[in-house]
């Protein structure tokens, strides 16, 4: 691999790494609110019951 | 009256302003690096000696800036931790290892592929090459240690006198071309369309880490209000 070619594929690397890792943040920020969302009914539902 | 109250008053959610600004900062960083990959393919002039793989340079380097400050963040929000045992200065510290982390490895990957094509090797023990690999060993140890330890505080404070170590390999990264022999060569002047594409990539890349930073920040912060959740459920 030479010339360009390694220059485009270097540059494809770079750019997907960041989009998959923007994408993994996401997705983790995404599932801690569904959790807090959960957690929040348990929390709601004991104090209803108290 | 203060600007907050009215978004208060109405009931919208002042988070949602945040977000919005964020979004921008992403798009910001974005746009920035792809003009800068499209100046180094086309308004960049191909390089005399290298030829067209000295392209790379265009992100490698402004990576490696990146993860410099990243670790520099580790280290100045370690010692504030360590100073005021403030959680907000060691979010910052963890959220930005993790980020300084995976673009180092990008510059090792990137920096590989640059000298396959260059000088025919993907990796040599020298110098500069073997510091930058002791600071990914040492930010691999700062992750995993956060993740296995369970005593919060502690692994907060061994975490932070690690970063501020581990920041001190950078100066050694950064000189380590003019204290001794190695295959990177001296830092030299830039013709000027090099140096203006060079620096819309390191713009743009450190419009990236502030951005990655802060939606990394947001999660460990929402993190943090579940693990009080649960606390509070087993009470």
């Amino acid at each position: 691999m030479s010339g360009i070619t390694v220059v485009y594929v270097v540059f494809a690397i770079v750019i997907a790494a960041i989009f998959g890792y923007v994408f993994l943040l996401s997705k983790r920020q995404q599932d801690s609110e569904a959790e807090i969302e959960e957690l929040q009914e348990i929390i709601n539902r004991r104090d209803d019951s108290n | 009256m203060s600007a907050a109250q009215p978004a208060a008053m109405s009931g919208a959610p002042p988070r949602r302003i945040r977000v919005g600004r964020l979004d921008l900062l992403g798009l910001a960083a974005f746009t920035l690096i792809a003009v800068a990959l499209g100046m180094g393919l086309l308004y960049a002039p191909t390089e005399l000696i290298q030829g067209e793989p000295q392209r790379i340079f265009y992100v490698h380097l402004p990576l490696a800036i990146a993860s410099y400050i990243a670790f520099l963040v580790v280290a100045v929000g370690g010692a504030l931790y360590l100073w005021k045992r403030r959680p907000g200065f060691d979010i910052a510290a963890r959220s930005s290892a993790e980020i300084g982390f995976f673009f180092i490895t990008l510059v090792i990957i990137s920096g590989g592929l640059w000298g396959q094509a260059t000088w025919g090797t993907f990796w040599q023990w020298e110098p500069r090459l073997t510091f930058t690999f002791v600071l990914w060993l040492i930010f691999l140890g700062y992750i995993m240690l956060r993740q296995a330890a369970r005593d919060r505080d502690q692994a907060a404070r061994f975490a932070s006198v690690l970063g501020i170590i581990g920041f001190a390999d950078v100066p050694l990264i950064f000189s380590s071309v003019y204290l001794w022999r190695g295959i990177h060569p001296e830092p030299t002047t830039l013709p000027q369309p090099i140096f203006i594409t060079f620096l819309v990539a390191t713009v743009g890349f450190l419009a990236l880490f502030a951005y990655l930073l802060a939606l990394r920040m947001r999660w460990d912060k929402t993190r943090d209000r579940i693990d009080e959740m649960r606390a509070a459920l087993e009470e």
